[in-house]
This record gives structure tokens, sequence and C-alpha cells, in this order.
């Protein structure tokens, strides 16, 4: 299969599976949808907030902190979202403790 | 001869960039192809130029003008355009001195006839008046962005002007419309899939010089479909015979004096920001096209560009028409043809101004079938994204470059992609906020000017580990990533560090480990190696033929001076400027390389 796959064809392949992910990703950055198409000023900064932590660690940072920036992105972000209100106890409490799941007769 | 410097540095005048021939390019701005090519050529770019005033048509339509006033309205359009594209032609300080055909753009369109809905055709030409005002202001400073416009944000720019064309080429290729779910006209895929893999092929396989001739072939074979198909018939030639043979412009349609209106001018301010990034991208990918060693975008002649369509503006506002850009397409087809010769621009916009007084071939040529210039756009945008990512690519990337390339084309790509994301935006600020384009551009543009902080220019490195040369390699692409180096360069720079060391060791003037300092800016790379020691006489390369070379392998001292004279030659031949030197018993190596 090499001869189907050269660099070029992979390369186009990345591409558009990164660029197929745009729309997702943006979406959910912004919180808007088909419905709801004005910014959500929740979402929105815990959105900012992640990936301004995520990207400075990764050009800044130095070391381990470079290597865990992806999770202190996504905890600086749940830190966000709690803080602002946009994930509270309404969240939590709506979902179960997980289990494990049980043995069937 | 104050005046005349001040002059000069008010418009600067025509400079000719220097270039090295692309291999799949046959004529260069400065070349003058035989006048058969030519005007071979330049049919074919009037042909797309004509077929693109449909959108004119269709705007004239809206504000309400038919029969002769509309045919004035699009003749005194082609006379602006024909103006515009022979000026962008010729060497002046207006101009880029480049084949590039004016258009009146769909931003132009859009502007144009939102104001005159709103506020009447006086507020547009006055609009125009301010454009116009906006473009020669712009072409002035443009060239005093040049740390906005690094290569990675050209490429940026390019890319996402290229997938704007996408859409565009597209529902033109598939008789698809904007907003409607009505299936796709098969008679229209089949004309452009013939025109389009047409100029594929003879892009691609063509023998010789048939690719100059690539869109009229082409388009003969897409017009062959179109009869065939019965999309071109006798209804439609009813319409071209019903046209005068030849007429006057500026008999029907009178132009309204300009008036000041804000609502009409605000639009025009924020669009010429657009327009500005737009016609940067036209003016980078025609001089890409134009040099296999592009290296950075020319500001300067992308500012006359900018000075040229200032101009046009003006006279657009003066006859009341609408104001015309750069179009894409004929970049992409000058790319099919092969030829980016000027003087094929000139005769091209000699021809619009001719064929703007015989409105028969006018209209024959607008109804050629969409689905031809559908092909077209297609092959453009594809030229026009690979192009963008071959900019992208000719740097070092580092994190800062990643960054600033990926979410400047990821924020661009939202636009395009998620309509909903620009539905609450207001109609006025839609030619910003609304275009990918400009956004993607201004987020790379603002993420490349935040990484900059803190990028020293200078760097500095001890060459003590176990491997001097890999390590010396090693700092360089560091380093380079950091500056947005080409690749090339630092590349030439790793390997004459590499042999300037092994030169050194073998010479045995080296008393310690050496110390290497480079310092960069975007026209020059500076390298010292600093050690103690005495300076290395790098001596001429005398002529010398390999037989002496393995002969000499008998007297071992022989050997090793001729291959000292061997490394000097080498590092010659790596770098442009070379010097050394010894100072309070250190020597030193200067090694200069142009960027």
């Amino acid at each position: 299969m090499r001869a189907v796959f050269p660099a070029e064809v992979i390369g186009t392949i990345i591409t558009m599976v990164g660029i197929e992910v745009i729309p997702f990703g943006v979406r959910r950055f912004c919180g808007v949808d088909v419905s709801h198409p004005t910014l959500d000023l929740m979402a929105l900064p815990v959105a900012v907030i992640t990936l301004v932590v995520m990207m400075s660690l990764t050009v800044w940072g130095k070391g381990k902190l470079r290597l865990y920036s992806a999770l202190i992105g996504m905890i600086a972000g749940y830190v966000a979202a709690v803080d602002s209100g946009f994930l509270g106890p309404a969240q939590f409490s709506s979902q179960t403790l997980p289990k494990l799941p049980a043995p069937s007769a | 001869m104050d005046w005349h410097k001040t002059f000069d540095r008010l418009l600067p005048p025509f400079a000719e960039g220097k270039r090295e021939k692309p291999r799949d390019m046959l004529y260069l701005a400065s070349d003058r192809p035989p006048w058969s090519t030519t005007l071979s050529v330049s049919i074919q770019h009037v042909i797309v130029a004509l077929m693109l005033l449909i959108y004119s048509v269709i705007a004239g339509q809206t504000m309400g003008l038919a029969g002769a006033q509309l045919r004035d309205f699009l003749a005194l359009g082609m006379l602006v355009i024909g103006f515009g594209t022979v000026l962008n032609g010729l060497t002046t300080r207006f101009s880029a001195g480049h084949l590039l055909i004016n258009q009146q753009g769909p931003l132009n369109i859009t502007i144009f006839i939102a104001v005159v809905e709103s506020s009447g055709p006086g507020a547009a030409a006055g609009g125009v008046l301010v454009y116009a005002l906006m473009m020669l202001i712009l072409g002035r400073f443009l060239p005093l962005l040049r740390v906005l416009f690094p290569a990675e944000v050209s490429g940026v720019l390019l890319v996402l002007l290229g997938m704007g064309l996408v859409p565009v080429g597209i529902r033109r290729a598939t008789g698809l419309a904007a907003g409607t779910l009505n299936p796709l006209d098969p008679s229209a895929v089949l004309i452009a899939a013939v025109t389009l893999g047409t100029i594929f092929g003879l892009a691609v396989w063509s023998p010789g010089r048939a690719r100059i001739l690539a869109l009229l072939i082409g388009a003969a074979a897409g017009l062959l479909m179109a009869v065939l198909t019965g999309v071109l018939g006798g209804a439609e030639l009813a319409r071209v015979a019903a046209q005068p043979v030849f007429a006057l412009p500026g008999e029907y349609y009178r132009p309204a004096p300009p008036i000041w209106v804000p609502a009409a001018i605000v639009p025009y301010l924020l669009g010429s920001i657009m327009a500005a990034v737009d016609t940067v991208g036209s003016g980078v990918m025609i001089d890409k096209m134009n040099n296999e060693r592009w290296r950075r975008p020319d500001l300067p002649m992308i500012g006359r560009l900018l000075n040229g369509l200032g101009l046009c503006h003006l006279l657009s506002a003066v006859t009341g028409t609408i104001a015309t850009s750069i179009s894409s397409v004929n970049l992409g087809l000058a790319h099919v043809t092969g030829v980016a010769a000027r003087r094929a621009g000139v005769v091209t916009g000699l021809l619009l101004i001719a064929l703007a007084l015989l409105p028969q071939i006018t209209a024959f040529v607008i109804l050629l079938p969409a689905p031809i210039v559908g092909a077209i756009l297609i092959y453009t945008a594809a030229y026009m994204m690979v192009s963008g990512a071959e900019l992208i690519l000719s740097r070092l990337l580092n994190a800062r470059r990643r960054a600033t390339v990926g979410l400047g084309l990821v924020a661009g790509t939202a636009v395009f992609m998620v309509p909903e994301l620009t539905a609450q935006v207001p109609l006025g600020f839609k030619p910003i906020l609304g275009s990918g384009l400009v956004v993607g551009v201004f987020c790379a543009m603002l993420l490349n000017f935040i990484f900059r902080i803190g990028v020293s220019q200078q760097g500095e490195c001890v060459l003590d580990g176990a491997g001097p040369q890999a390590q010396a390699t090693r700092f360089l692409e560091d380093r380079g990533a950091d500056w947005g180096a080409r690749r090339e360069v630092i590349g030439r720079a790793g390997l004459a560090v590499g042999e300037a060391l092994e030169a050194l060791r073998t010479a045995g003037v080296m008393a310690g480990p050496a110390r290497l300092v480079a310092r960069f800016d975007e026209y020059t790379l500076n390298l010292l190696i600093d050690y103690p020691g005495q300076a290395l006489h790098l001596a001429a390369m005398p002529a010398m033929d390999a037989q002496a070379l393995l002969d000499l392998d008998q007297d071992e001292e022989a050997f090793e001076a001729a291959m000292a004279t061997l490394s000097g030659a080498l590092i010659r031949h790596l770098a442009d400027r070379v010097e050394t030197q010894e100072q309070l018993n250190r020597g030193q190596l200067r090694l200069s390389f142009n960027h």
C-alpha cells in the first residue's frame, strides 16, 4: 500500500482530519449551535482560559510544565468553570458515582 | 532637488525584483513572449474577465437597471477594469508591474448594492472616493508593516484565500446555489469536469507549449458540452443578437455626483481593510509564481499595487460603477498557461477597453456556461492553498510558529465552516468579522506579534560537548526556529559551521572550546566562531583535479594541506561572506549568510 499513501496523501488526510474537527471544537468553544447562534458568555471565558493556559505552557513552559500543558489547561478550565458557575452542584448531583458492572447471572 | 526626494518618499518609484524562473513557468513578468503567445494568453484572460462580469450584471439588475442603461453600466465598468489592468502591467509608481487583472469582485459588489439600496448611488460614489483615499494611504504605509507579514502569515493568507474560493468554485461547477437544497445539475458537473480535466491534463502532461492554450481548449471543450447538453442554445444566442454591435458607453447611464453619507462611508472604510488583505494575498501569489527563490512578501510592489487600485477607485467613483479588486481566477489562469509576462497584462487591458465598445461580444462571453469559470476557480483554489502551505513550511517552525499558523487557520476556517458564529454580526461589520480571510489573517498577525515578545535576535552557545558539530547544528536549528529563519539557510549555515570546526581542528589552531554567536535579522544571518588560538587562514581554492588529489595520497602532509584548502573552499561556497581575524590570542571566524 506504500504506493497508495505517499507523504503528500498522508499530509492531505491529516489536514482534512484537522479541518473536520474545527466546527465541533469551535461550536463548543463559543457555545453556539444552529438553534443558539448567540455567543455563550459563560462558555467562552472558560474556553479562552483553557486554551490560553495550554498554549502559554506549550510556548513558554519549560520541562515538565510543558509536558503536562494539556492537563494543566484542563484543570484551569475546570476551576474557571466552577468559579464562574458554569459548572455547579446541579451538574454534579445529577451524575451517579461510577459503579463496577454487576456480573449478570 | 529636495522636492524630488520628497516625491520619491511619498510615492516610491518602480523597482524590478530579482527573480529566478520557477520550473513550471514559461515567461516571467519582465519577459517578452512572442506576440502570438501574448495575444493568445491575453484573449484567455479577457474571456475569464468577461465571464466574471456576470456578477456585475446581477448587481446592475438588482439596482433596477435594464436594457441600454445596464449595457452602459457594464461598459463603463469594463473601461475601469481595462484601465486598471493596463496600469498593473506598466512600470510606474502606481503599478505592480505584473500580469494582474482587475475585476468587480464579490466584496465590492456586496457593499455597492447595500449602499445604493440604503442611501442611493451618489452616496455609493462618495463611499468609493473615500475607499480610493484609503487605498492610497494603505499603499503608502504597507511597506512599513513588514513585521506584520512574515512568510508564515503570508502563507496563512494564501491558504485562506484559496479556501474562500472553494465554495464559489464548487457552486459554479455544480449549479448549486447558496442556501437552497436543489439537486446537482448534471450538465453543469459534466461541463466543469471536462474543463477541469482538460486544464489539469494539459498542466500536468502537456507536451511542450500546448498549456499556453489550456483555457481556450478547456473552454471550447466545455462549450461543446454546453451546446450538446442544451445549456447554451437559441434563447441565449437571441439575447446576444439583441445587443448592438457597436456602442459608445456613457450615453444612457448617468453617474450620480458623489455625496457624503456616513452610512455609506463606514462600510467602505471597513471594506478597505478586507480589500487590502485580499490584495496582499494576490500580490504574494503573483510574486511567488514569478520567483523560484521567493523569500518574503515584496511589500513595496504590493504598495504600488494598492496605489493603482486607489486610482481605479477614483475612476469607479467618477463613472458611478462598482470598485475593482484583483481577480484571483486570472491568477490561476496565469499559472495554468505558464505565462506571467506583464506585457500580456497590458494587452489584456487594452482588449478589455476595446471590447467595452462592442456589446455583442461581451454579451456572448458573459453567457458562457458558469461551470467553465467554476473549473478554473477550483484549479486556482487548489494551487493557492498548496502555495500557502509552501510559504508556511519555507521557514523553520517551533511551538509559537505552529500556534500562530494553526490558530490562524482554525479561526479563519471556523468562520467559513460555522455560519452561526457570525450570524448575529451587524451587517456593517460583515466585511471584517464575517470574512474567514480577515479573521484568520488578523488572528495570525496578532499571535505573531505576541509571540515575538521575548525572542532575542542574538544567541550564543559554547561548543564544549562531545560532538561540537552536532551541538552547533542543534543550536542553529533551535534559534532558527525562534526567528522563523528559512530552512535552507539554516541547513547551509549548519554545514558551514560543521566544516569550519573540522577545518579548525585539522589545522590545530584551536586551543579550547569555541563559542558560537548567531545574530539574525530578516535579511542576514551572521555567525561568529570565537575560540582561544590563532586565526585560521582560509586559502583561496586553487584549481585542483581529482587525480592530483589521489596522487597526493602518498604524501600525507601535502594531502592534509590540500584537504584544508578544500575545507576553505567549501566554507566559502556555503557562506556568502567569510572573514577570519585574530584578537588578543583569540581566533575569530565570521560567516555571513544572505537570508
